[in-house]
């Protein structure tokens, strides 16, 4: 009886969110343009959206309701994740983001932070960015 | 047997499903696709003129899913998983063993800075970053001497083994061999143009529609923002250039309360203190771009001028007081005011 048979389920709850959450992040990375400056970014956890951050205004310790134990970092026009409550912390690991397109994704919290910026035909885009 | 079926699962019907999503997309216009996909342990976003050809796309990315699968060393299902578990694996495919080959080639021309057999010691700085502590000078000494890849045997082109102990780890090398995968494909299809993506290491394909030149941002090391942009032209249709790009800002090592590079130097085995901050490499060949990158990274700045001046590739370095080293003919406009 070392290794009682559970019922075989096939999907958990937790799986369809993380699969959502992969195939948002894929679809959102394919509607934006390469990669232009990004002027906010687009919180979101379990694929709701919780907050649009302005990339402008400075908010070195900014915490959003719906995320708690995150705490980001507006600065420079850029954000970045400087507090997680999940114990990988990947998240805070990644490096500030400020170009549209971009995204910070912490998969065991389900929470996305996505760069974004309307296009202005002034700005040429890039074919890619490397590194 | 869940979890297999799962990972099954989602090994296939995430790039269908987002093959659904845009291979059926005309994102740019002008017959030009984009897809953006998981793959390499990293996003990869493909912008291909199919020219007609609707199932490239599709071919493209499953292409870069069968060789994540393949070359993950953290995966116990990939062929390098199981030829660190089992010692001994026969190759279905000549994709592993020709890695081997054509890295053995750089190692013979450059020197062996870069080794696929250092899994041992990512393994024990991986463990260290988990464990918020510093590996002991005896552990990595005993995983430096797992590290030589001249251990790696290869029989009847196919069979690979290697020592009890040893493990590959391909993440200086696998996305720019993948490159390579992806660039012969494009050749044998009708494809115009193609600009593929993978954060650090980029394939340009053949000739934009307009005849304009490429142009590639290169991220800052110092802020990850815009550091310039070079522009490379193409003379052919199917022209090629390949772009990798090593730097100590990327996926930093966090241990404790301090960062550390996460390239090893294997010299020392211990995170590399190179004084050079990024390096980016241009030439035909995806693998030479991507080991080349690292290569350089790790030599830092006193083994530059050899790179400067060679002529199979060119080079973008920037150093950590932010000094630019750039090769003659490579056409870079930084972003700010940058020290020559």
């Amino acid at each position: 009886m070392k290794n009682a048979q559970k019922p075989m389920v096939f999907f958990k709850g937790t799986d369809v969110v993380i699969l959502a959450i992969l195939l948002l992040c894929s679809v959102l990375a394919g509607w934006l343009p390469l990669r232009s400056k990004g002027t906010q970014a687009v919180i979101a956890m379990g694929g709701i959206t919780l907050a649009v951050v302005d990339l402008e205004q400075e908010q070195p310790a900014l915490q959003i309701a719906g995320a708690e134990g995150f705490v980001f970092c507006v600065a420079d026009g850029a954000i970045s994740v400087t507090e997680a409550p999940c114990e990988a912390k990947i998240c805070c690991k990644s490096h500030r983001i400020d170009a549209a397109g971009q995204s910070i994704v912490c998969l065991p919290c389900q929470l996305t932070v996505l760069v974004t910026e309307a296009h202005t035909d002034s700005i040429p885009l890039p074919d890619a960015v490397i590194g | 047997m869940v979890s297999i079926k799962k990972k099954v699962f989602f090994a296939i019907i995430f790039p269908l499903l987002t093959g659904v999503l845009f291979g059926c997309g005309d994102a740019q216009g002008n017959g030009i696709y984009q897809q953006t996909t998981a793959a390499m342990d990293t996003v990869v976003t493909l912008t291909l003129d199919t020219n007609g050809d609707a199932a490239l796309m599709q071919q493209c990315i499953g292409t870069l899913t069968a060789l994540s699968q393949q070359l993950d060393c953290h995966t116990a299902e990939s062929t390098v998983g199981r030829l660190q578990t089992e010692g001994r694996v026969v190759c279905t495919e000549d994709t592993l063993p020709r890695l081997i080959r054509e890295t053995a080639i750089l190692q013979k021309r450059f020197g062996s800075a870069v080794q696929l057999s250092c899994r041992p010691l990512t393994a024990l700085w991986e463990q260290a970053e988990a464990a918020s502590a510093l590996p002991s000078s005896s552990d990595i000494l005993a995983a430096m001497a797992l590290v030589d890849d001249t251990r790696i045997a290869l029989e009847a082109e196919r069979i690979l083994s290697v020592p009890e102990g040893f493990g590959l780890d391909l993440g200086a090398v696998a996305k720019g061999y993948a490159m390579d995968v992806l660039a012969a494909q494009l050749r044998e299809s009708d494809a115009d143009y193609g600009v593929i993506s993978a954060s650090s290491a980029v394939l340009l394909y053949g000739q934009k529609p307009d005849h304009q030149p490429f142009t590639v941002q290169i991220t800052d090391p110092a802020d990850g923002g815009v550091f310039g942009t070079v522009t490379l032209t193409h003379g052919s249709a199917q022209a090629v250039t390949m772009i990798g790009t090593s730097g100590s800002y990327a996926r930093p090592l966090i241990i404790g309360e301090r960062e550390y590079c996460h390239i090893l130097d294997l010299q020392t085995g211990a995170p590399s203190q190179s004084d050079l901050a990024s390096v980016s490499v241009f030439c035909e060949n995806g693998l030479m771009a991507d080991f080349l990158s690292t290569h350089i990274y790790l030599g830092g700045t006193a083994a530059l001028s050899q790179h400067l001046s060679a002529e199979d590739y060119r080079i973008l370095a920037v150093d950590t007081a932010g000094k630019v080293y750039c090769s003659e003919g490579l056409s870079f406009a930084p972003a700010k005011a940058v020290q020559p």
